[in-house]
């Protein structure tokens, strides 16, 4: 029981004191990542099933960001400092509707608070 | 004795890694991108012509406590070293002016406070990763220091900082 409670110590201490997005996986996937990751499996899961397209259109955001979060997330121009950057600019509200735009397009979130 | 072990290597990862998460690291010279932005009552201000001047440059928002929390201790500054030449300029990321004018009737300070409503200089220029935000620019235009997180900008060690850069130096 003390080692469960060392673990989940250090991962909230280390995860909780980073500026960062949250994780995201998507249901029936067994790993997790950390939106903006420029990991590969993750682009073919958000971006070449279309699914980042759905969530945007359904994420209530300042519509000037959506094409930048495609860009740096989809695109050739992958960038996870520019997704961070983006992100930290969305207010509260902003970024609890991006999160249910994930939800809602089969998504589960973990938020890492900061 | 495995039990102790495994406590043992949890502590010392955790000493190991503290200073990494809580020392902000300095940032190597680099020239701070230009930007023109405009003010709550309308006035432009453009990085480029403050050249030659100390520039603390801070990015907050209405929403964010921290941000808030610490905008007393960049006011105390501002007034501190204005004469001297500092400049403070505060950067809202709050989507709309009525927002960060209802926000200054309640909360005044003295320093320039302009709105970066789109995030053009946030995330294009910037790539900002986090609130509040603060950057320190020398009279050459170069980043000197930036610190994510709440800060006391009162602090003996921060205006002992300032006070080298206004002398022309970096001060520490």
């Amino acid at each position: 029981m003390r080692r469960v409670i060392m673990i989940g110590l250090m991962i909230a201490f280390l995860g909780g004191c980073t500026t960062s997005t949250f994780l995201i996986a998507k249901e029936n996937d067994t790993r997790a990542y950390r939106f903006g990751s420029t990991s590969k499996r993750l682009k073919r899961i958000l971006c070449e099933s279309g699914d980042f397209k759905r969530v945007l259109r359904d994420a209530e955001i300042p519509e000037h960001l959506k094409p930048q979060f495609y860009e740096y997330v989809c695109t050739e121009s992958v960038s996870k400092e520019k997704v961070v950057s983006l992100y930290q600019f969305l207010t509260p509200d902003e970024r609890k509707s991006l999160k249910r735009a994930f939800v809602k397009h089969g998504y589960t979130v973990n938020y890492v608070p900061c | 004795m495995r039990y102790f072990g495994f406590t043992r290597i949890t502590v010392i990862v955790f000493i190991l890694v503290l200073p990494l998460v809580i020392l902000s690291p300095a940032v190597a010279d680099e020239k701070a991108p230009d930007f023109t932005l405009t003010s709550v009552n309308g006035t432009s201000y453009s990085l480029s012509k403050l050249r030659g001047k100390v520039v603390v440059l801070n990015f907050w928002a209405t929403w964010c406590a921290p941000c808030l929390e610490e905008m007393p201790t960049l006011d105390s500054l501002y007034k501190r070293y204005r004469q001297r030449g500092l400049v403070v300029l505060g950067v809202s990321i709050d989507r709309k002016r009525e927002t960060v004018e209802g926000f200054l009737e309640k909360n005044p300070v003295s320093y320039p406070i302009l709105l970066d409503t789109k995030g053009e200089v946030f995330v294009n220029k910037y790539t900002v990763s986090g609130l509040p935000a603060t950057y320190i620019i020398d009279g050459k235009g170069l980043i000197v220091d930036q610190y994510i997180g709440k800060r006391d900008f009162t602090s003996e060690d921060f205006l002992q900082f300032i006070e080298g850069l206004l002398k022309g130096g970096y001060g520490r």
